[in-house]
Order: C-alpha cells, then structure tokens, then sequence
C-alpha cells in the first residue's frame, strides 16, 4: 500500500512538473524536502529584470533570484530628455519592487563574479548563490583604453551619461545650461556595435531642442566614427526641420572619429587631425560586454559575448545564459527593446527544459523610438526569426518612419514613444515611474 | 519544356503575395508569439497611454485591424504585420482576446 502510494505521488509529480501547480502545491506534504529548481540572474535592467519576471510567469516552480548591486535603475530609453531638460531623471527611475511583489527574491549586492561551471554568483560580502541556471546580464563596460586621454576620472568634466546614472545625466544637462549662449556641445559617437544605435543623434536633437529655447546662438557638433546612422535620413529631415543650421555632423570619411580626448581643455583631437574646442564635452566611449562576463570568459576577443540564438546559452557553458547590450545577437540591436525580447525568448527556453517540453519557435521583433522634439518622433522596427544558428530579418517586414510624414504622424509617433517607455518598463520590471 | 514547369510556379508565388512568400513558420503557441508584442502593447496587451490596448479585443476586430495594418495602415504596425501570416495572427488574437480587462483602478 505504501509503494502504492509512493507510486502514485511520482505519477503525480511528474504530472505536475513544470505545469505551475507545483508552486501551488509546495505547502502540501507531498513535495517533502524537495525544492524546485533555482534560476540565478545575475543584473537587474531590462534583460535581467524582464527575465526574472517572465520565469515567474513562466516555470512558476522555480525559485528566481535576482542580483543588482544597485536598487534603482536609470533607464537609457529616455535618457536624452533628462539631459535636455525636459523630465527629472526619477521619471526614468526604476526599481525591483514590482519583483519583489511577483515572488523574485531581490538581493541588493554587490557582485565580485559569476562562475559558469558552478553556475554560481559570488558577491562581495562573501556570499555564494547557485542555481541550476545562470543568467548573466551584465549590459555594458565603457573601453576606456580605445581613447586616449579619457578614463573614470574624467566623467566629473567630460561625461559619458550613457546613461551612467541620475547624477551623470543631471550633470550633462547642468552644464548645458552653464554654457556661453554662443557656446558649442561637441559629441563624439563610437563605431558600432555599441549600447543604443540612434541614442547619440536623439541627444544631439534633444540638446538643440534645449538651446534653440535657452542658447538661441549655441550649436551642436556631433564627431562620428561611422560614415552612417541608424534612423539617419529621418534625422537629417528633422533637424532640417526643427534645427536649421544648430546641428552639424561629420563621419569617418570627414576624419572625425575621436582618438583622443583633452579632458582639461575639453577639446577633442580627430583621426583627421583636427583640434575641436567644446563648450560642452559629452565622449560616448567605445564599448563592451560588462565586466562580469568578460572576466568570466564569455566574451570573444572583442569583448563581446556570443551565444546561442535559440535560448541564448552560452556555448560551452551548460545552464548559462546571457542577455541583452552584452551578447552578439546581430542584426539585433543592443536596445532595451532587444533585451526584453531576449530575456522573453531565455525565459521560455528555460522554462520548456525544465518542463522536459521541446523548444518552440517564435518571431522576435525590436521596436525603438526617437525623439527629434517633445511632439516629433520616429521610429525603427524589425522582426526576426531562427535561421538555422543566426538571427535573420524577415525581409518584408520592418524599416523606418515614412520620410515624407506629416506632423500629425511625428506627433502620434512621439506619443507612442511615451506608452512604450511604461508598457515595456510594466512589462520588464512590473511596475513603473513614467516620463512626461 | 522548362517553362511549362516554371509557369506554375511564378503564378503561385504572385497568388500568395511577396507578403507571404516569406511569412513566419514556426510556433503557433500564442503566448510565445505575443512576447514580441508585450513590450509595446504592455503586460497581456493592456497598453497604458496612446499605445493601443489589445487586451480583451475580439477575435474579429484583431484579425479586421492585422489586415488593415498588412495593406498599408498605421505609423509601425504597417511594418510589423506582414510577418506574420494567417495563422499567426489567429493565434495571437485568440491570446489577447483571452487576456481579462484590466481591474479597474
């Protein structure tokens, strides 16, 4: 009789695996001492935050925990209207209550590494967390050594603000606002792959926005590596538009990538050989994978981290997964976007092999705004899907804006750049601040 | 010889349109399919702000829009749905026909 009943609770249990009822099963007898599975995230923006919660939705079973060394989170996706005045930076503050409150365990510490073969995560106050999974989110690492003359010292004087906080953007803007009225704000934007592709022309729109009311002589030079933009004819229009003669651009073959950086003079020496004087310095550094997957060996040799598209894992390394701007997930952009579209496509592979069920395969689709002004937006869309081991965009799909649309679409495009920033922060952390 | 086979083939490619000659095959789970929608749309496709709200749309008027959408209309998702084919957006209108209203404030 009691083999009988062992017999059927295995049944049962098996049954239930990964179903969700486990989880509400838990307090019943029958679970014994037996725990679900434990699934450690290490990073709490938008990949790892849209994970946790998507793992909660998900494999409901499973114990979720999430690790960020910081509890509020300054969003990049709207970054550029803190620097130009137009929201407080607590209006694209974030936090992990709405984690917390969907049964994530938050761990507010600080991460001294994760380790892939025990799929472990040491912090620095001497704990040990392991799980049967390991996500890593870690965003990413400015590449100091790509520019000479610019380090951690100089963000006081030259900010990066990428978006590197509430202070860096509030600073940014500070010095906006001290500059001579004829001054001029130099931008210097890296080559690709980096965090946010049509992030630096939003900031420069967003900054002649600012002076076009407060510095009606002030100007805005933006120094690129790169010969194009993302979203670039729909900029050039809308600075035409809006900026006439206020925003200048110079690209690779103008000789205008930044290879060194004057931090006392703020000035910026170009591969060209051209000295350019700043009023106002804003350096986007080049970048690369966050530190915790660089010194965990995940990264290749440009400091960025490949993985495999169908669940993100990282190859090599079984139970490991990495997320967001830190992973090669090209044609995909390193936007908040991608990373919650990952975090959902991660989630679910986990999920599925927990369950012992086999992969589905769905379209992915990046969507991402820009702010020229307050009521002129524009958009990029994709979708994608598997191809074999690569992501693919679906040919007939996707692209930009209209060129030649009227102000009522940029008008209905800047408010639909304000609902994705609060659906897609509902939709990641669970709940939300919300710029105006 | 050869173009009497190679007739057939043209006419079903133009029958079935550039915009499903390379539609999505793949999973028609429509949970999966929404999470590509969710960060616009918000959590079970209700929106907050001008986004439009999904959640709880009838089958018929999700399918009547996906179609408007796939012959030219809208700011975005006129670039969005001819990805995805019939079945599809079949899917993925029972989804978010399912998903409840929000509670109210």
């Amino acid at each position: 009789m009691s083999d009988g009943h062992d017999a059927r609770r295995r049944a049962l249990m098996r049954a239930l695996a990964g179903t969700g009822l486990l989880a509400a099963a838990a307090p019943m007898p029958i679970l014994g001492a037996q725990r679900g599975p434990r699934i450690v995230i290490a990073g709490g923006g938008f990949a790892g935050a849209s994970c946790a919660l998507a793992l909660r939705r998900l494999a409901p079973a499973a114990r979720v925990t999430l690790i960020d060394r910081q509890r509020e989170f300054v969003t990049g996706p709207f970054c550029n209207t803190v620097v130009g005045g137009l929201n407080p930076a607590a209006a694209i503050t974030q936090d992990h209550r709405g984690l917390a409150a969907a049964g994530v365990d938050v761990v507010h510490a600080e991460i001294e590494g994760v380790d892939p073969s025990a799929r472990a995560a040491h912090l620095a106050d001497g704990r040990r967390i392991a799980g049967d999974r390991l996500v890593v989110a870690p965003g990413i690492d400015f590449d100091y050594d790509a520019l000479d003359g610019y380090g951690p010292e100089a963000l006081d004087r030259v900010p990066a603000a990428w978006p590197g906080g509430a202070a860096a953007l509030r600073r940014l803007h500070g010095q906006l606002q001290a500059m001579p009225e004829d001054g001029r704000v130099v931008l210097t934007v890296p080559d690709n792959p980096y965090r946010c592709p049509p992030g630096p022309y939003e900031r420069a729109s967003l900054i002649a926005h600012f002076l076009a009311e407060h510095k009606p002589r002030a100007r805005v030079l933006l120094l690129d590596a790169k010969n194009h933009f993302s979203k670039e004819p729909l900029f050039r229009i809308g600075w035409d538009s809006r900026y006439p003669g206020r925003v200048e651009w110079r690209g690779r073959d103008d000789g205008a990538r930044a290879m060194a950086i004057d931090v006392a003079g703020r000035r910026v020496h170009t591969v060209g050989g051209d000295e350019i004087a700043a009023d106002v310095l804003n350096v986007i550094p080049p970048q690369r994978a966050g530190r915790l997957a660089r010194d965990a060996g995940l990264a290749d040799d440009a400091g960025w981290v490949p993985v495999n598209v169908h669940d993100f894992a990282a190859p090599g390394h079984e139970g490991v997964h990495v997320l967001g701007d830190a992973i090669r997930a090209e044609p995909m952009p390193k936007s908040a976007y991608s990373a919650h579209m990952q975090a959902q496509v991660c989630a679910r592979a986990i999920a599925q092999a927990l369950a012992g069920e086999p992969p589905g395969e769905a379209p992915l689709i990046n969507a991402c705004y820009s702010l020229i002004a307050p009521d002129y937006g524009i958009s990029v869309t994709e979708v994608y899907r598997i191809n074999g081991d690569r992501i693919a965009a679906v040919q007939q799909a996707g692209g930009t804006s209209a060129l030649a649309a009227g102000p009522d679409t940029r008008r209905a495009e800047s408010e639909y750049a304000r609902s994705l920033y609060r659906n897609l922060v509902r939709d990641s952390f669970g709940s939300g601040a919300a710029p105006g | 010889m050869q173009s009497r086979f190679r007739l057939p083939i043209v006419l079903i490619a133009l029958a079935v349109g550039p915009a499903q000659a390379q539609a999505l095959a793949g999973t028609t789970d429509g949970a999966d399919l929404a999470a590509a929608c969710t960060g616009c749309h918000g959590p079970g496709g209700h929106s907050a702000g001008a986004v439009p709200d999904i959640a709880g749309m009838p089958v018929a008027e999700f399918e009547r829009r996906m179609a408007a959408f796939r012959d030219g209309e809208g700011t975005i998702m006129n670039r969005l749905a001819p990805a995805y084919d019939a079945a599809a957006t079949a899917a993925l209108a029972r989804y978010f026909a399912d998903r409840p209203e929000p509670a109210s404030p």
